[in-house]
């Protein structure tokens, strides 16, 4: 690049030069030179023809006296003088030729361009006495000329050529090798050089420019130490904060990692707390499944009274209340322990709510409550996420709602907040004693209930789930009361839509499973089970409808049979001693014929991650405790392709309807209502049962939502239907 | 310019007119008569272009003087008639003449010959060698050129047998040299040339085959060297000797045969008295123009 200026410069230099010298070069030769040249040739031939006049002078009186030797003689003198006259011709005024001697041919004058004939008339005292042709050849003088010419275009070409070498010294030596250099040095400035050397500096404008050069950067140098050391002592000033940084960020380290520590021994501990709670739900929920399991069956037998059908149906009852609160005690634990998982799948809204208001309004109606439902046309039919968890939600705020309140009603308001993300909007607003504004916060905690409403029943943990719940699942949960004037509790919930098309075909409602269709081929089950009242449990429900049945107490036994009995299906407990569920499972897919047997879990643990262990284990599928028949059945159709024989339960289909309202009743004769209400007064189901009976003669509709109300023990709902009349 | 004119003029004055001016000015100084034993004239008469004359002549005077041990000078005249005055005169101590002049200023110079060429003179008439003329008859008053009206071979002679035989006469031209003669003749400015043979041998090559010999003469003696009776008969004899030893030489000969007296031989004056008889007065022209 520096090399490429510094040629241009040279080149720009030179070139007004070597143009000027070629502009004279080519003036001298084509127009100079041609130009003298014609100038010369006249001067040359004004010469000759001087010199022909002399001559003539000489001739006349040779001719006069007819010495034509001595004019021979001359004539032959003068051409030898003159080469370049190629010819001469002397005629006298009658025509004869004098010279030259007439031997051989006669002579010619030729008609050549460079040939010049002169020809001169001859006179004497005014009498014509011939005339001298003289043909001069130009060739020779032209030679001549021209190499005088070409020398002199040779030292033209020489003082250029000269010149051009001295020009190009003096600017090379003056300009370009100067400003090379400086621009050496401007390129070592820019790399921070600052003692690159300068050229010699000249009393001339590039001397000028080398000395402002040389002092610019002599201030650049100044600056630039004065920013190194600047920059210098800010790095040291960095160097310096870095450190007290470092000594900083230890001691957060330090502090991080005693948190870290702290935090571990407090999730240790949680951990603790959770394994316990899981172990104690494990505990509680094995002899529950027990006493809700033997009461089903139990239920089965026709040869039971009424009177212990009743007892038998409070047992469930009671067994089924317990397992709600054990199984709200757990859900605490589980949030606590952050080991609740959100489920997220379709679902349809509107069915789910009907189904809601429709249980719970039986249960206002039992305290003389009126259930409301008050739903905004946007609210959208299917949606998508925890059904369950919504379910459980709605439920404990409305139930909640039932048990605070003694007189009114309750409303369910749903609506839809349409914002970037729409949110579902749940209001339940009762008419009950309402919150002081002290306790409303107290309200959510868990294990703790408000004022007076210790004397309400529940663990007091249905509102702290609900608002665990809410938050989960990135809504918020509000309440607005005022004592006596009720309270109102506000959900909202971003919400996603779903399509009908979305939502499973929910399974249909099946009869009561009896017998295993006949015609299939015996099916050996294997029960495994360390606890005697779950293993009976098991053994009896499947024997009743016509399975092979054997137990095993713990893993070690189960691999035992399965090798020698070759079971099709094995029920495996989980948490077994010896040896647990999971290992028998993996020990017995290591066997041959391992893996054609359908293995299914009973567990009594409700953690989500347990499930993925027991798959992985080699399950095929999970059955939680306590379970009902149907599940078992259900699982096991599905897993052997059976098919049972069951009995419709139309009853329950029927019962669409289980609100009871005055009108309803106010068809039955006096007699009736009478003998009901003091039937139910006196808690006989057998009683009750009979004044039912009779209700199916006049209202079958009716009879089937009495009889149903009374089998759930909803005596005060069916007696506040009968006061009002 | 006036370098040049002058130079042209130098360059001029060396060629022609220089050598004529220079014989202008020996001529004042022949008169006088050179003492013997001193330094002694020989002069030569004309037949050639001046610078030939000069060119034959001055290595011939200048041996014979070497060989005779005197001092001889080269005369030179202009013109014919110049020469021929100077020989009435008896301007000359030594002279180279044609016989004929030697016979007519015999009675009042008596110039005494010494020797001549052992060859004979003839007359010669030419013309171009592609003339149409036949015959001698056949010029009758056609231009003749001669050396001079005096010439013995070329002219006088010439003239007399041209008369005398064929009875034609000739207007003459006079054209001064032998030289110009036969250029005269050979570009055609004349119709006919008087010359002789031996002049016409040393011609170039070829201007003497431009021409054709139409007719010749009879013989008669050579031009002789000849001295003045008032020269001593030893330095005469001294001359004779000179001549005669110098043809003995190859050298010398050489330098004889350009004059051209190609062997010589002593000469008396009884040989050239026959000439007396051939009646050549008549065609004499006194002053020669």
């Amino acid at each position: 690049m520096g090399n490429r200026r510094s040629v241009s410069l040279r080149w720009k230099l030179l070139l007004p030069l070597l143009s000027a010298s070629l502009v004279i070069m080519a003036s001298l030769n084509f127009v100079w030179i041609p130009r003298y040249l014609e100038t010369q040739k006249a001067d040359y031939l004004e010469e000759v023809d001087h010199h022909l006049d002399s001559v003539i002078e000489g001739l006349m009186p040779l001719m006069l006296s007819n010495q034509i030797d001595i004019i021979n003689e001359n004539l032959q003198e003068l051409k030898k003088k003159n080469q370049n006259w190629d010819s001469i011709l002397l005629i006298n005024v009658r025509g004869k030729q004098i010279y030259p001697p007439m031997v051989g041919s006669a002579l010619v004058i030729a008609d050549h361009p460079s040939l010049l004939t002169l020809k001169k008339n001859i006179s004497y005292l005014g009498q014509p006495v011939g005339h001298l042709t003289v043909q001069v050849n130009l060739t020779h003088w032209l030679e001549k000329r021209n190499e005088q010419h070409l020398q002199l275009i040779f030292l033209l070409v020489g003082i250029i050529v000269l010149l051009v070498l001295i020009w190009t010294a003096m600017v090379e030596g003056i300009v370009v090798r100067p400003m090379r250099r400086l621009a050496g040095a401007a390129k070592a400035l820019a790399r921070r050089e600052f003692d690159a050397p300068l050229p010699a500096s000249s009393k001339d404008e590039v001397g000028e420019l080398i000395e402002s050069f040389s002092t610019m950067r002599r201030d650049m140098k100044v600056y630039h130490d004065e920013l190194l050391g600047e920059i210098g002592e800010r790095q040291k000033a960095e160097q310096e904060l870095r450190e007290h940084r470092q000594h900083l960020e230890k001691q957060v380290a330090d502090r991080t990692a005693e948190l870290v520590s702290a935090k571990e021994s407090a999730e240790a501990a949680n951990r603790a707390k959770s394994a316990f709670l899981a172990n104690m739900s494990h505990e509680l929920r094995t002899p529950l499944n027990a006493i809700l399991g033997f009461s089903d069956i139990l239920r089965r037998d026709a040869g039971l009274s009424e009177s212990q059908k009743d007892t038998l149906a409070t047992i469930h009852k009671s067994g089924d209340h317990l397992l709600g609160l054990i199984n709200d005690v757990l859900d605490i634990a589980k949030i606590e322990a952050g080991r609740i998982v959100l489920e997220s799948a379709p679902f349809d809204l509107g069915g789910m709510i009907f189904d809601i208001t429709d249980m719970l309004r039986v249960r206002a109606r039992d305290k003389g409550l009126q259930l409301l439902v008050d739903q905004s046309s946007e609210v959208p039919r299917y949606i998508v996420g925890d059904e369950a968890k919504l379910r459980q939600i709605l439920i404990n705020l409305i139930s909640n709602a039932i048990k605070a309140t003694e007189k009114g009603g309750i409303t369910l308001r749903m609506g839809v907040k349409r914002n970037k993300i729409d949110h579902l909007i749940m209001e339940v607003e009762d008419t009950g004693i309402g919150i002081a504004s002290a306790d409303k916060a107290k309200v959510f905690e868990a294990f703790v209930q408000v004022g007076s409403q210790a004397k309400q029943q529940g663990t007091g943990l249905g509102l702290a789930i609900t608002r665990q719940f809410v938050e989960l699942m990135g809504g918020q949960l509000s309440l607005t009361s005022a004592v006596g004037q009720g309270s109102t509790f506000r959900v909202e919930l971003p919400v996603q839509l779903a399509l009908s098309g979305d939502i499973p075909q929910a399974a249909k409602g099946r009869g009561e499973v009896i017998a295993l269709e006949p015609g299939q081929s015996p099916c050996r089950v294997l029960v495994v089970e360390d606890q005697l009242e779950n293993r009976l449990l098991l053994t009896r429900l499947l024997e009743n409808v016509g399975f092979e049945i054997q137990t095993a107490v713990n893993g070690v036994k189960a691999v035992e049979q399965f090798t020698n009995w070759k079971p099709h299906f094995i029920w495996m407990d989980r948490r077994m001693p010896v040896m647990d569920g999971l290992e028998a499972t993996r020990r017995i897919r290591a066997l041959p014929g391992g893996d054609a047997v359908k293995i299914a879990a009973v567990t009594a643990s409700t953690f989500n991650e347990e499930d993925a262990e027991l798959t992985a284990s080699g399950f095929d599928d999970i059955v939680h405790k306590p379970f009902r028949s149907e599940q078992i059945f259900e699982c096991m159709e599905r897993l052997l392709a059976l098919r049972f024989v069951r009995v419709e339960a139309q009853a329950a289909e029927e019962v669409v309807n289980v609100v009871l309202t005055e009108e309803m009743l106010a068809v039955l004769p006096e007699d009736l209502r009478r003998e009901l209400r003091a039937a139910l007064k006196s808690l006989e189901s057998e009683r009750i049962a009979a004044a039912i009976g009779q209700v199916a003669s006049c209202d079958s509709k009716l009879h089937k939502t009495l009889s149903h109300l009374a089998e759930n023990f909803e005596y005060p709902a069916i007696l506040k239907a009968l006061q009002t009349n | 310019m006036n370098a040049f004119f002058d130079r042209v003029f130098r360059r001029f004055c060396r060629r022609g007119r220089g050598l004529a001016l220079t014989a202008c000015l020996l001529v004042p100084a022949l008169p006088v008569p050179v003492e013997a034993g001193t330094s002694y004239t020989l002069g030569v008469v004309p037949q050639f272009e001046q610078r030939k004359l000069f060119a034959i002549w001055k290595p011939v005077v200048d041996e014979l003087s070497r060989r005779a041990g005197l001092e001889i000078r080269l005369v030179v005249t202009l013109t014919v008639p110049e020469f021929e005055s100077a020989l009435e005169k008896g301007s000359f101590d030594f002279v180279y003449a044609n016989p004929y002049h030697i016979l007519r200023v015999s009675d009042s110079q008596g110039y005494i010959p010494l020797v001549r060429d052992r060859e004979p003179l003839r007359g010669i008439l030419v013309v171009r060698r592609d003339s149409p003329v036949k015959s001698v008859e056949e010029l009758a008053g056609k231009t003749l050129a001669v050396p001079s009206p005096n010439a013995l071979g070329a002219s006088l002679l010439l003239r007399a047998d041209l008369d005398h035989l064929y009875g034609v006469h000739m207007s003459m031209v006079n054209a001064r040299t032998h030289s110009s003669v036969y250029l005269n003749v050979l570009n055609g400015l004349t119709d006919a040339g008087g010359g002789v043979q031996k002049t016409l041998a040393e011609q170039d090559a070829g201007i003497r085959d431009g021409l054709r010999i139409l007719y010749t003469t009879r013989a008669m003696p050579s031009h002789p060297v000849a001295a003045h009776p008032r020269i001593k008969p030893d330095v005469r004899e001294r001359v004779r000797k000179a001549v005669l030893e110098m043809s003995a030489t190859p050298a010398g000969r050489a330098l004889l045969d350009e004059i051209p007296m190609l062997s010589p031989v002593n000469a008396f004056l009884e040989d050239y008295l026959v000439m007396r008889k051939w009646g050549l007065d008549t065609y004499w022209v006194d002053d020669g123009k």
